[in-house]
């Protein structure tokens, strides 16, 4: 295999490439839905990504097939070059490289499982009892469904610079989505579960407990009123903490903060500043293990470590890749990321975190007169101005948190400014694993924080 | 490729099966940007290769499914083998389709096979020489012309042995207007021949949107009122929980809100919408459906009236109908500007080009019906609505109205609803309708602006 990579990469520089790599991904990966109890599809597939970059003249040329025969991946080299050749006459700014430290290493599934070792009916086992406990609870849940995939993912990097890694990432995720119905009501939840781990996942989580409070929460919601809406003290929860965080490190993507041009370009310039509230601390760390953005070496070969993106307000860092680092002067930071081979390696976020602070949940509410607490989420729309759809809310009067479920309410706001209304910051502590996709890609990423009380707050 | 091989790999499955699908499908995409970052110009240029089998195998009661992106004979037997280890009792199964046909090209246009690296990156120029000419306050952010030729095969055991392969061409761009609070607007064309885009006129409606977006906003209470919906945003309102809500899986599990309800009134009189895979130029216009079906059009409301759901062959079976062309294979979150389907995806129900049969007028025309209202140009995207269709939706660009004439643009408000509800507060449909694509969705919506009243505008 290797000396047919060299062969490519070799192509590419006799058609006068400065710099090449070639970055092969091979996915196996087992896909299995689970319908009311009822095992509905089982799909095993294997994924070969074959993606070869080119500069030229400060130029990138990419091209991407799926076949690792000498033949392919010759002319696939030989198509990145034309590319970045038919650039040329574009007269735009030269890319440079940043130095990195060429690496040589192999980096094994060690102490985790090998999902592709293991039965499927093992596999099966926890997500039939977790839909048995959802479906029992009552009559009015009328559908449930159990997305579980699992992968393992070799990655070959190999590059006219010297890396030549081989690094093997593990991902197991479950998805929980119940729907009750009563009457004309319908409602659905939806959970999801994530590690980069094999069967671990179902050690660290208890699905069977998430099942069983999805479920209890689509039935809350049968009978539950509308949220108010306008601006109001709000506390939430993790997974809209976790959802801030993330949102804070994509801002902070050396790519979005060069764009002044774009309401995402909110960071740019703004290294040393204070951006955002002193109690906020933010990290984005790849290097963290089982989290579900985790990984020893980015797609430049760089390798991971925890970065400061926020400390007390200030923005501190930005996510770099080799092209970014060189842009501004300083090292990349292993953030560069590719949702397969097919895509170039961009700088991406990987797992964000706020950090915790000291105030526990009854102190949280308890200056609260009149406000809701929120929980849960849908989806969301990213930016500079954040749209979350959440699952359901609590009313806060006088303290306290009522028993009272409300329809979840879509929050509003700008990361620039409704930051700084957050006026205490929980001593918990929980992740959210998330996809985050721009058209067609797609990033495994993870926001954690803790809960957070906003002053006021824009609900919809 | 080679029917031949296709052929073989039947074979190859049927030495262990009763009846074998093979489903094949080869995209090859290029693309040519230039984008801006970080205030300086950066050119960006990729082509793309992927292809791969997914096959569907049946065993007595039993469906097996399973892909592969490496073709080799030892990938495609293990394959195979990996399909019949997943299979599982799929009730009402029978047989795969027959249908015999020959190759075909659909919509193909040897105009759009002929455009090389060199003549896309002359039109992204075109489009910025273009840009340039509205003066130094617009800025291009993302200029991109793209191409892809797609190739899909379905053989089966069943005598079914059917090629087709189509041209898709697009040209994209984003522009900013440079104001303390940057405003930017983008929009794609999206064809199958080449002389049916003009990247050069979209950058100057793009310009002239921005010009008429970056006046001084206007401030309006929260509220009902008139709304005209442009051609994107009708998109991604009828994208989701409606589209979902006619496919005959939802109608017979019951989650549909329109199951039963066939021959009811649904929607305004104005409003007659069909699924037609045989719509010309149509980015989803096909001779055959995923699973062999030959395409075709289907009612699904007539001047307001439910008239059908969408099948696929096992669906017509069990609710004894027949297949109307709409056996797709795409799952969330795949997506892709031209032909979101792939060998990666189990089969399912879903549309192909949701038409909705224009009235008659232009913007202006319907604009001048609005006494006090809103037109809303671009949403947030419709995801997150609920299966019942509620949903809350920012307005990232659009107008206040007043008068039939435009006063100013709008910032910070949402559109509030529920799509089932929306459909029957449709006053009129516009004559002029625009081929788009949803932003998280499979299929394209052709549609003219729609005129509907009483929508709630909320402030946040």
């Amino acid at each position: 295999m290797e000396e047919k990579l060299i062969s490519a990469l070799e192509r590419a520089k006799e058609l006068g490439a400065s710099y090449a790599d070639i970055r092969i991904t091979k996915s196996f990966r087992t896909r299995m839905t689970v319908i009311n109890g009822k095992v509905k599809s089982v799909v095993p597939s294997i994924e070969l990504r074959v993606g070869i970059r080119a500069l030229y003249q400060g130029l990138w040329g990419f091209a991407s097939c799926n076949s690792t025969s000498r033949e392919d991946l010759l002319e696939t080299s030989s198509n990145a070059m034309k590319i970045a050749r038919a650039g040329a006459s574009t007269g735009v700014s030269p890319v440079r490289l940043a130095e990195v430290r060429s690496v040589i290493d192999r980096v094994e599934l060690e102490e985790i499982s090998d999902s592709r070792k293991i039965p499927l009916e093992e596999k099966q086992e926890i997500i039939l009892e977790s839909d048995r406990t959802a479906r029992e609870l009552d009559p009015r849940i009328m559908r449930t469904q159990f997305d579980y995939e699992d992968s393992v993912v070799e990655r070959y990097l190999l590059s006219t610079d010297g890396q030549q890694i081989y690094e093997v990432n593990p991902f197991t995720s479950l998805r929980l989505t119940i729907t009750a119905r009563e009457g004309e009501r319908i409602e659905r939840t939806i959970g999801r579960l994530a590690a980069s781990a094999g069967q671990e996942l179902m050690a660290y989580v208890d699905p069977m407990e998430m099942a069983r409070r999805l479920a209890m929460d689509a039935l809350s919601l049968l009978k539950a009123k509308q949220s108010p809406s306008g601006r109001m003290p709000v506390v939430v929860d993790n997974k809209i903490s976790g959802l801030i965080a993330l949102c804070v490190d994509l801002m902070a993507t050396a790519t979005l903060a060069s764009m002044p041009e774009s309401e995402m370009g909110v960071f740019h310039k703004k290294l040393g500043e204070k951006v955002l509230p002193e109690s906020l601390d933010i990290t984005d760390d790849p290097s963290s293990p089982g989290l579900p953005a985790s990984y020893r070496y980015d797609e430049e070969g760089v390798e991971s470590r925890p970065l400061k993106v926020v400390e007390a307000g200030v923005l501190k860092g930005y996510l770099h890749s080799r092209e970014t680092a060189y842009k501004h002067g300083t090292s990349p930071t292993g953030h560069a990321r590719a949702p397969n081979a097919s895509f170039l390696p961009v700088p991406m976020v990987s797992n964000a975190m706020i950090g915790p602070k000291d105030y526990t949940f009854e102190e949280l509410v308890e200056d609260v007169d009149e406000g809701i607490y929120v929980k849960g989420l849908i989806g969301a729309s990213i930016g500079r101005f954040v749209q979350c759809k959440t699952v359901m809310a609590h009313p806060i009067e006088r303290g306290e948190v009522k028993d009272e479920v409300l329809r979840g309410p879509s929050i509003r706001l700008d990361l620039l400014k409704d930051l700084f209304s957050i006026d205490a910051v929980g001593s918990d502590y929980d992740y959210l694993p998330l996809r985050l996709t721009r058209a067609d890609e797609a990033y495994s990423v993870s926001g954690g924080g803790p809960h957070l009380r906003f002053s006021q707050l824009e609900v919809i | 490729m080679d029917p031949e091989e296709i052929r073989n790999f039947v074979q190859m499955a049927l030495e262990e099966v009763e009846q074998a699908e093979v489903f094949f499908l080869k995209k090859r995409s290029e693309k040519s940007s230039i984008v801006r970052e970080a205030g300086e110009r950066k050119f960006f240029g990729q082509s793309i290769d992927d292809r791969g089998v997914a096959f569907r195998v049946k065993l007595g009661e039993k469906l097996g499914f399973a892909y592969s992106s490496d073709l080799g004979e030892g990938s495609i037997r293990f394959t195979i083998k990996q399909a019949i280890a997943s299979a599982r009792e799929v009730e009402g199964f029978e047989s795969f389709p027959s249908y015999s046909g020959m190759e075909r090209r659909v919509e193909y246009d040897e105009e759009v096979e002929a455009l090389d690296e060199e003549r896309m990156l002359e039109l992204v120029k075109e489009m910025e020489k273009a840009a340039s000419s509205y003066g130094s306050n617009i800025v291009p952010i993302d200029l991109t012309v793209e191409k892809a030729i797609v190739q899909t095969a379905v053989f089966n055991s069943e005598g079914s042995q059917l090629i087709q392969e189509g041209t898709y061409v697009g040209a994209s761009a984003t522009l900013s207007f440079k104001r303390e609070r940057p405003i930017q607007y983008g929009k794609s064309q999206l064809a199958r021949s080449l002389d049916l885009i003009d990247p050069r006129s979209l950058v100057e409606e793009i310009s002239n949107e921005l010009l008429s977006l970056s006046k001084d906003p206007v401030d309006i209470e929260s509220g009902y009122y008139s709304a005209l919906l442009s051609p994107d945003v009708v998109t991604e309102l009828l994208s989701y929980s409606f589209v979902n809500s006619l496919c005959a899986d939802q109608v017979r599990t019951g989650v549909s809100p329109l199951a039963e309800k066939l021959g009811e009134s649904i929607a305004a009189p104005q409003v007659t919408i069909l699924d037609d895979a045989t719509y010309e130029g149509g980015l989803y216009t096909t001779a055959f459906d995923d699973e062999g079906v030959p395409s075709s059009r289907t009612f699904l409301i007539e001047e307001g009236v439910l008239k059908g759901y969408l099948y696929d062959t096992l669906l017509g079976k069990l609710r004894e109908f027949r297949s109307t062309g709409n056996c797709v294979r795409w799952e969330s979150p795949l997506w892709d500007r031209f032909f979101a389907r792939s060998y990666k995806c189990r089969p399912r129900i879903w549309m192909s080009n949701l038409i909705v049969i224009p009235g008659s007028g232009g913007v202006d025309d319907l604009i001048s019906e609005i006494s006090e209202g809103i037109y809303c140009l671009e949403i947030f995207s419709g995801f997150t609505m609920s299966p019942s269709g509620d949903f809350s939706l920012p307005i990232l660009n659009g107008y206040y109205v007043r008068e039939g004439q435009i006063v100013g643009p709008l910032r910070g408000v949402s559109i509030k609803g529920n799509v089932f509800e929306l459909l029957k507060k449709v006053v009129r449909v516009g004559g002029e309708p625009e081929i788009t694509v949803p932003n998280n969705s499979s299929g394209s919506v052709v549609t003219p602006p729609i005129l509907v009243e009483k929508i709630e505008v909320a402030r946040g």
